[in-house]
């Protein structure tokens, strides 16, 4: 009798304070400010041994709704770009994607979530590749300085990276399954002694594009000089894709699968960028996160320019 | 050893002595002796002998003024021969007058009653107690005691002295049922809140849902919110100085209250009747008890503090006193297999020592010991990992304040101070197994600051009184300590050592305050004050409201004190005969080298903090309005605040200025309490605010086949506005004959308000069929009643 007393009050007190702390959300109607102007955003990339590949797109204003046509919009197409290095000047030209080869328009869309080119057939970068002006090819140790002038002539952005030595390369790889379907993967390298090593790394399954993990920035200054032994997550390339990004088997492989992986060494600039962009991204549909700055290294506008130095390992995932 | 301790002994008596003897013969007491005499003493409560701190004391023959000090001490010169009414009157007490004959030195004691107490024999004049809100010189001072708190409607009818002093003009809230005190546009960490003189660095219990105040200990709480005089220091915006209860002298009394939340229990009486009490209260609250009575929860947590005091009369001219508090929250997570772990306690402790001690009936000293300290902690383990996360802080202080009443035109007070801090901030800890990881070195911090001040309260003419004073402070950062160099990326590239005891930084610097107050009539005055102060230690939060994991952060050789001015006017009136008291004040207050994290800033436990923060400047101004009724069976106030608060900081926002957080352009409380017999106290209170500002992005990179939000101008966004409207009664009686009780029912939030406690952007879609961002509100507390059940026997 006492013991079902004292469960009656019990069950009114946790309801009730179930009931007080529960916090509440619900959508609000309030008008968002608005920019007093848009800005440009550079994607910019250039690896040893690669032309550099470069992005411009606008930034978006809020607004409720966004559909795939706003975004396509974004891309800037017009704009004259410049890379200097070694004294020499090279123009980069704007490449459509439906000019590319097909695997890599194939690439491209699956990025963007489409099965199929179409939507993304307009959209527009700019690299020394494919083009018959003199091709700019990436080489470890060298700088390079961006310039891009917008195509209405306003606004210069610039930015400089450099493509770091490949100091850092994958000693070892295996995999190591965790149920019957699915396995994890590991790595040991060894950090050179002294410290300002970074990496990022990417993976690819069974030759699909390389896609980076949350946290593949790895910067080393907690374990300078060691031998290291992680854990290399599969990465995601769409977010957005529930098939893509589950998080039961986030940073899985499946048992079969066979996996390249991009280790590359990369500049401060662009692990400064990873991390905050990352951060950012993790802070939308959290209410309780913090606004995060994704932080840039081009003057002007948005974005990165980054240099990186790659190596690449291929592993079949297998069941022992 | 125990000629060290007489070496100490003698050093300590012959700086007593030097300092009574320079003031002796500053008082010239030779040749006034003749021809006066000084009436001196105690405003005591009738019922249980505790000093009422600031009560007023009118000489009606002269009248002239003056106000007991913080141990309820007074003392006046009159001229021998001829008899005096003192007249003492404090809030909340019937006011009380004595003749006293003047043909020698008198020390008496001035017992005031209760309101709630008829006490006949009262001699009742036409003073009020309300003529001390225009003749004191203070102005931005709000003194609220415990009676009062009892009657203003709070959640979970917990009654907490800070919840209502955010009810007054000036004083805001962090937010939604948040205790942390706003003052003026400074910031939580630029109020000096003290416990019986020890400073508290965290006065909040669930987060600042609570104060660490328990009502039963308290006797009486003060709060500065500008015209900080002299006597304190180190806190830019204000100073909430609270005071413990004595312990009753004459009779024993078991008090105690059971609410939903918590319940509290105070035991105090005399050890010695009229010459030594005690106290002791304690008060839990049991959410986790309850979580776990059905089943084993792996979600704990529960607060506790405690409180304890004795006070021993040795004679009529020495008293000591030992308080002290200890409070702790415990939040606790254990997932059922076992496999996870947190745990996340936090609290305060202090303990003071105080001896006061009457050199002569003109002059009063007291020397307090103190120690407090303030610790939290998060650990956590998964398998064979395990981490931990800890800050500490730890002051010693040595403090002596001398009061001297030269004559009834001067009080004077002058001292110093002197404290040593030792600061660990972020501590961590990892292991694997039994392996220790990344063993992080303690960046423990040795600081100490000193001041030496004094103020003269002088009634320059029957009209102008005045309260001019000088604080002159210093800091210093001591080792052992490393200072490190890092590249862009925080990564250590040089590092000098500082043995120990040697000075690495030191700063300093003079503090001028003064006060006015000129009277215009008997019942309308006008007020004026200037400040500078320093703030030497800082409380840096990447969070929107105060939590018990934000950092104190001394002064260094990277981080510079802080630095405010300020200036305020105000009239006051007393209207209806006294019993309203109106008053209006303007203010206006700059603040340099303040400080917060830089953009993006991420805890590092390799990276002495003090690399990640920049600093800026603020500025605050307006105006405060304040009507109050503080006699009568109809009781409340109304505070109506405008006020306007910003910051720039060169590394923020690309150096233009913005909003403060806590930038609320208009403020308005009302609070209501109605007692319409012995048995019943009704209370209500509605608050307004302009909501808050907060940072929302205006505009969104695509990259990575992404949106990312961009966060350019800060706090671009005020919230809608903040309103609620509490309401509660009471109904009090008696069982047994002895045991006094009230049951009180408190209903917050009566007309359910939905108010904002933060905004968020709700993200849906993708890229294919669209994205649509929604902003989403998150509110707090519904409409919530609660009982609460109080006895004192």
């Amino acid at each position: 009798m006492k013991l079902s007393f004292i469960k009656a009050v019990s069950f009114i007190a946790i309801g009730w304070l179930t009931f007080i702390l529960w916090s509440c959300s619900e959508e609000i109607d309030v008008d968002l400010p608005q920019p007093e102007r848009l800005h440009y955003s550079v994607e910019g990339f250039i690896e040893d041994g690669q032309p550099p590949v470069i992005i411009l797109t606008k930034t978006l204003a809020f607004t409720s709704m966004i559909n795939i046509d706003t975004l396509i919009n974004r891309f800037v197409s017009g704009a004259t770009m410049y890379i200097t290095t070694e004294g020499t000047t090279y123009q980069l030209q704007e490449i459509k994607v439906k000019d590319l080869p097909p695997t890599i328009q194939k690439e491209i869309a699956t990025a963007f979530g489409f099965s199929d080119p179409e939507p993304i057939a307009e959209l527009s970068f700019y690299t020394t590749r494919f083009t018959p002006l003199p091709e700019l090819i990436g080489k470890a140790g060298n700088t390079y300085h961006l310039t891009i002038i917008t195509p209405d002539g306003k606004d210069t952005l610039t930015a400089t990276t450099y493509i770091p030595a490949r100091k850092l390369t994958l000693d070892s790889l295996w995999t190591k399954p965790v149920n019957d379907t699915m396995a994890n993967m590991w790595a040991i390298y060894s950090d050179p002694p002294e410290i300002g090593d970074i990496v990022r790394y990417y993976t690819s399954v069974n030759g699909g594009p390389f896609c980076a993990p949350f946290g593949g920035a790895i910067d080393d200054r907690y374990f300078n000089g060691a031998t290291i032994t992680i854990e290399l997550d599969r990465g995601v390339c769409n977010r957005q894709d529930p098939e893509e990004y589950n998080p039961e088997t986030y940073g899985l492989y499946r048992i079969g699968d066979t996996v390249v992986v991009k280790w590359c060494n990369i500049d401060e600039y662009q692990y400064k960028f990873w991390l905050t962009f990352e951060g950012a991204l993790t802070a939308i549909d959290n209410p309780f996160a913090s606004p995060v700055r994704v932080e840039s290294n081009i003057t002007g506008g948005y974005g990165v320019w980054g240099g990186s130095n790659c190596s690449f390992d291929t592993i079949v995932v297998n069941p022992s | 050893m125990i000629r060290d301790m007489q070496f100490r002994y003698v050093i300590f008596k012959n700086y007593m002595r030097s300092v009574a003897l320079i003031m002796l013969l500053l008082l010239g007491t030779g040749v006034m002796a003749q021809e006066f005499v000084r009436i001196s003493g105690y405003v005591t409560d009738s019922t249980s002998g505790e000093p009422l701190i600031g009560a007023f004391v009118v000489v009606q023959e002269l009248n002239k003024s003056t106000m007991a000090n913080e141990y309820g001490y007074f003392s006046v010169r009159v001229e021998k021969g001829k008899t005096y009414t003192l007249t003492a009157s404090y809030l909340g007490y019937r006011q009380k007058s004595v003749k006293v004959r003047a043909d020698k030195n008198r020390q008496i004691n001035i017992e005031l009653a209760p309101e709630v107490l008829t006490i006949k024999e009262v001699v009742v004049t036409a003073n009020k107690p309300e003529e001390k809100h225009v003749k004191e010189v203070y102005m931005s001072k709000i003194e609220m005691s415990a009676e009062r708190l009892k009657k203003v409607p709070v959640l979970f009818g917990e009654r907490d002295p800070l919840r209502t002093l955010q009810l007054m003009p000036g004083v805001q809230s962090a937010g939604e049922a948040n205790t942390g005190l706003y003052v003026r546009g400074g910031g939580p960490d630029q109020v000096l809140t003290l416990l019986d003189e020890a400073v508290v660095y965290n006065s909040g219990h669930l987060m600042g849902m609570f104060s660490i105040f328990n009502p039963d200990a308290i006797h009486n709480v003060t709060l500065y919110k500008g015209g900080i005089p002299a006597r304190y220091g180190g806190r830019l915006a204000a100073v909430l100085d609270v005071r413990m209860k004595e312990g009753n002298l004459k009779r024993y009394n078991i008090a105690g209250g059971i609410g939903l939340i918590a319940s509290r229990l105070t035991v105090e009486g005399p050890i010695v009747k009229d010459k030594a009490s005690f106290l002791i209260t304690g008060r839990r609250t049991y959410i986790d008890w309850l979580l776990n009575l059905n089943k084993q929860s792996p979600l704990g947590y529960y607060f506790y503090d405690a409180n304890m005091k004795v006070n021993w009369k040795i004679n009529k001219k020495n008293r000591i006193y030992l308080s002290g508090y200890f409070g702790r929250d415990v939040f606790r997570f254990y997932s059922p297999d076992g496999s996870f772990s947190v745990d996340m306690p936090w609290g305060n402790e202090t303990f003071t020592f105080r001896w006061n001690k009457i050199i002569k009936e003109k002059l009063f000293t007291n020397i307090s010991l103190i120690y407090n300290a303030f610790d939290s902690r998060i650990s956590a383990a998964q398998d064979q990992l395990s981490f931990s996360v800890q800050s500490t802080i730890r002051d010693f202080t040595f403090k002596n304040d001398w009061s001297w009443f030269p004559s009834v035109l001067h009080t004077v007070r002058f001292g110093v101070n002197i404290t040593y801090h030792q600061f660990t901030p972020l501590a961590a800890s990892a292991k694997f197994q039994d392996i220790e990881l990344f063993p992080s070195e303690k960046k423990r911090k040795h600081v100490a600051d000193a001041a030496v001040y004094f103020e003269d309260e002088w009634t320059v003419t029957e009209k102008l009184s005045i309260n001019p004073g000088l604080r002159i402070s210093w800091f210093g950062h001591f080792g052992p300590y490393t200072l490190y160099k890092y590249d862009a990326l925080r990564r250590p590239i040089d590092s000098t050592f500082y043995r120990p005891g040697q000075l690495i930084k030191s700063y300093g610097g003079i503090e001028p305050r003064i006060l006015a107050r000129y009277q215009l009539n008997k019942n309308s005055s006008i007020k004026a004050s200037f400040i500078r102060v320093i703030q030497y230690l800082h409380l840096v939060s990447s969070a929107n409201v105060t939590t018990p994991f934000d950092l104190w952060l001394p002064a260094s050789v990277n981080i510079e004190p802080s630095r405010g001015y300020e200036v305020s006017a105000g009239y006051f009136r007393n209207l209806l005969k006294g019993n309203l008291q109106a008053s209006v004040e303007v203010y206006y207050r700059w603040m340099y080298n303040l400080l917060e994290f830089r953009d993006n800033y991420t805890p590092d436990i390799n990276v002495d903090v003090d690399n990640d923060l920049i600093s800026g400047r603020g500025w605050s101004y307006g105006a405060e309005f304040f009507l109050n009724k503080g006699v009568g069976k109809f009781q409340g106030w109304i505070g109506y605040t405008l006020s306007w608060t910003f910051r720039q900081f060169d590394a923020l926002n690309n150096g233009k200025p913005f909003p403060a957080r806590y930038d609320r352009r208009h403020d308005l409380s009302v609070v209501l309490m109605y007692s319409p017999s012995r048995r019943w106290d009704f209370g209500l209170t509605f608050v307004y605010g302009s909501g808050n500002v907060t940072t929302v992005p205006t505009e969104f990179l695509f990259i990575q086949g992404t949106l990312v939000p961009v966060y350019s101008v800060r706090n671009n966004f005020r919230l809608p506005p903040y309103h609620r409207m509490d309401i509660s009664a009471t109904l009090k009686g008696k069982i047994f004959k002895k045991v006094d009780y009230d049951i009180n029912l408190t209903i917050y939030n009566v007309y359910n308000r939905k108010n904002i406690f933060f905004l968020w952007l709700k993200r849906e879609g993708d890229p294919v069929n669209g994205i649509r961002f929604t902003p989403m509100k998150v509110t707090l507390f519904p409409i919530i009643p609660s009982l609460t059940f109080n006895f004192k026997w």
